[in-house]
């Protein structure tokens, strides 16, 4: 059997790596970086550019340079966080038939799925020229807080790169992976997991090589992105206030704030001050206008506080449903790039009252448990193992659109459970199971995952007929749902495979045109 | 091996486990934690698609199997057999709700308790798992113990974090720690913040005023 590879797919910059004697190594790329920027660009004559030569065409290329995609797979363009985030895009962002959101490069529809595969198959790529074999199995790791369809999507994105996706990894878990491996003893973790577009905070405890996650929250819409846009209309406010030119409406002006808001906010995660140079911005009717002027750490502190208030809420409910006080945390480890930050890190540390645990590399620790996890599923690590959770309610729809909870957020998986319903109509012969996961009290808030019937049933009153469902939920977060009438055991199963809205001869065509 | 250690946890829970009789509640957890490395589905995720279904229920029926007995352990057992105090819980059922009180020696007979909480640890003089109430912050809020005040309200949050009070104290105190370390921009934005959310909050305004005062 071939290797298996470890992926940190990214919402900014991704990142692969192998086992080798035991050990996760990070591999670089062609062109020397231990990480890749998750960025796909298509040229005018048609060719794919992904990674740092994608980064380089944001300015010349915004129109056809995607970045982000990450934030829109397996998502609605109804809903409002993405549109909210579609607005401020600079490529467009459109609806299929479905729903889902897509890509529009120059009059072609790109799923998420298919331009996370060109990143995939990059990283595949890395894998193949340093280990001198080809690779075709990998695990690939995503927000805990993604939900089904999202998970699904990036197996799919897997497979049209070529890659058979053997687990679906939790990126705070993986990163708790990587640091337990090396530090074994006993200890109980908070991971908290800032990236380019996600948070995630875990707590989870190492008891004798057994890794388990007892809680895990999150928000999918707060990352490093939302800062930078914080930044950038900093800028294009005051710039507007002066000149009385909106950058924001110029594409090639508004990548370069892009770009320039960023480098500021990583310089001042070390500095105090840091100057923002960008001539010839504009133009004006006496002459070219040039943006020069100096940011204090304070300054973007201030305007970014909104952001930061907003870690709070799922730490305290994470160490809620991990029934634990932050003194009963022995340490936090801090992953995702954003966590550089010093507001960041002082507010984790405000929230757990524990120091920060240093000599971790937020950027590459969760590629690195990826690669720790292959090597527990080809049994090169025997003497560790992962016990997750799912992040979500899962149930069925009731009368009046109510949820009703059969596998609750935070269970540890595998796992198995039951709930009987009763019929609502007098000689009702049929129930209709709908399939829901999310934290909403009202189905329909919350994201359908299916639906199926069970037919036949015994004529009899209202409530007298009775059905039992069972939800089993597998290691890797499918769920197969059976459901049976009580007493006559006529029964109905349906395995639920969350759909990201590609058929399999569409991953197939398009793994194939990648390819070629 | 699936196969038969899937028959073994049906016929013979505790024996598949290798206990001996009336094992210890940890005996019981080392057991299971042993068996889930060797049995956890991910080791046969590169498996053919029926092995990988199996794993599963094999791993459902240990997990069954080490709640079953580990209960049955519990209730027939003293205060000695009880797992180590406030390690890491099992899977086993959540603590009960408001249940969080636990003497560090345990009386004897049946325990109600499926899993020890957390630890009694203390900070601050305070048994973080009797968690205080806002009066007790306020009252190192004005005794200017700035850390434990936090301490406690984040625990507050913990048990509910929309309380509006709770978070407006939270600004206080972050205002007021502000204010020490002469971050007054900080500071105000901190205070005004806390006020919006309680504009009955009078520390706030105490400082607010002072804050301004000292300014001009």
């Amino acid at each position: 059997m071939g290797r298996v590879i470890g992926i940190d797919l990214g919402t900014t910059n991704s990142c692969v790596a192998v086992l080798e004697a035991e050990e996760p190594t990070v591999i670089h790329n062609q062109e020397g970086g231990r990480t890749t920027p998750s960025m796909v660009s298509w040229n005018i004559d048609g060719d794919v550019v992904v990674g740092a030569a994608s980064k380089r065409q944001m300015v010349t290329n915004p129109l056809r340079t995607v970045f982000g995609v990450k934030r829109l797979i397996g998502r609605k363009l109804h809903d409002r966080e993405v549109q909210v985030l579609a607005a401020r895009l600079p490529y467009p962002v459109v609806a299929t038939k479905n729903g889902d959101a897509w890509v529009d490069i120059a009059g072609t529809l790109r799923s998420p799925q298919e331009i996370s595969a060109h990143v995939l198959a990059k990283m595949k790529r890395v894998a193949e020229d340093y280990l001198g074999e080809p690779v075709f199995e990998a695990v690939v790791t995503v927000p805990a807080y993604f939900d089904d369809v999202q998970r699904q999507a990036t197996k799919d994105a897997g497979a049209i790169a070529g890659l058979t996706v053997r687990a679906i990894l939790n990126e705070p878990t993986a990163a708790a992976l990587a640091y337990g491996a090396q530090h074994q003893h006993n200890q109980r973790l908070a991971v908290f997991d800032l990236g380019g577009g996600t948070f995630d905070i875990s707590i989870l405890t190492i008891e004798n090589g057994v890794f388990e996650v007892l809680a895990t929250n999150g928000d999918t819409s707060l990352g490093g992105d939302d800062f930078d846009r914080v930044i950038i209309d900093l800028l294009a406010d005051e710039f507007l206030a002066e000149h009385g030119i909106n950058l924001r409406n110029d594409s090639v002006a508004l990548q370069r704030l892009k770009e320039a808001a960023e480098r500021a906010k990583i310089e001042l995660s070390s500095a105090m001050t840091t100057d923002v140079n960008l001539p010839f911005i504009a133009a004006s009717p006496s002459g070219p206008v040039h943006l020069v002027r100096e940011l204090e750490r304070g300054q973007i502190e201030r305007a970014c506080r909104h952001l930061v208030d907003r870690l709070d809420a799922p730490c305290h409910k994470c160490l809620a449903d991990a029934h634990c006080t932050p003194a009963d945390i022995d340490q936090i480890l801090l992953v995702g790039g954003m966590t550089r930050m010093p507001i960041i890190e002082e507010r984790a540390v405000q929230i757990f009252g524990k120091p920060a645990c240093k000599g971790v590399n937020p950027d590459e620790i969760v590629a690195m448990g990826a690669a720790v996890h292959s090597g527990i599923m080809g049994g090169e690590l025997q003497e560790i193992v992962l016990l997750d959770v799912t992040p979500h309610n899962m149930g069925v729809k009731v009368a009046g659109d109510r949820m009703s909870v059969v596998i609750s957020a935070n269970t540890s998986i595998p796992t198995r459970a039951k709930k009987i319903f009763a019929t609502t109509e007098d000689n009702q012969t049929y129930v209709a199971i709908e399939i829901y996961q999310g934290e909403n009290e009202l189905a329909s808030r919350n994201r359908r995952l299916g639906r199926f019937i069970l037919g036949d049933l015994k004529p009899a009153p209202r409530g007298a007929t009775k059905v039992e469902v069972s939800f089993t939920m597998d290691a890797d977060g499918i769920l197969e749902i059976t459901a049976a009438e009580i007493g006559t055991g006529r029964a109905a199963s349906v395995q639920i495979e969350a759909s990201s809205g590609l058929t399999a001869e569409e991953i197939q065509r398009l793994g194939q045109r990648l390819g070629a | 091996m699936l196969t038969a250690m899937h028959d073994r946890l049906a016929r013979d829970p505790s024996s598949a486990l290798g206990l001996v009789a009336n094992a210890t509640v940890d005996e019981i957890r080392a057991a299971f934690l042993q068996l889930a490395k060797q049995y956890h589905p991910v080791r046969f995720g590169r498996m053919a698609v029926d092995i990988q279904r199996l794993s599963n229920e094999v791993f459902l029926a240990l997990r069954v199997a080490h709640d079953t007995l580990a209960k049955a352990a519990r209730r027939s057992s003293g205060p000695m057999a009880t797992t180590r105090g406030g390690a890491p819980g099992g899977s086993g059922a959540p603590p009960p709700p408001g249940g969080l009180k636990l003497p560090a020696s345990r009386p004897s007979g049946p325990q109600p308790v499926a899993r020890p909480p957390n630890p009694v640890r203390r900070t601050g003089g305070y048994p973080v798992v009797i968690p205080p109430d806002e009066a007790v912050v306020v009252d190192l809020l004005q005794r200017q113990q700035w850390d434990q005040a936090r301490t406690v309200l984040h625990q507050l949050l913990a048990r509910d974090p929309n309380a509006k009070r709770v978070r407006a104290l939270m600004c206080y105190a972050r205002g007021r720690e502000a204010q020490l370390e002469r971050r007054l921009d900080d500071a105000r934005v901190e205070l005004q913040e806390a006020l919006g959310l309680d504009p009955d909050l009078q520390l706030a305004k105490t400082a607010l005023t002072e804050l301004f005062t000292r300014r001009t």
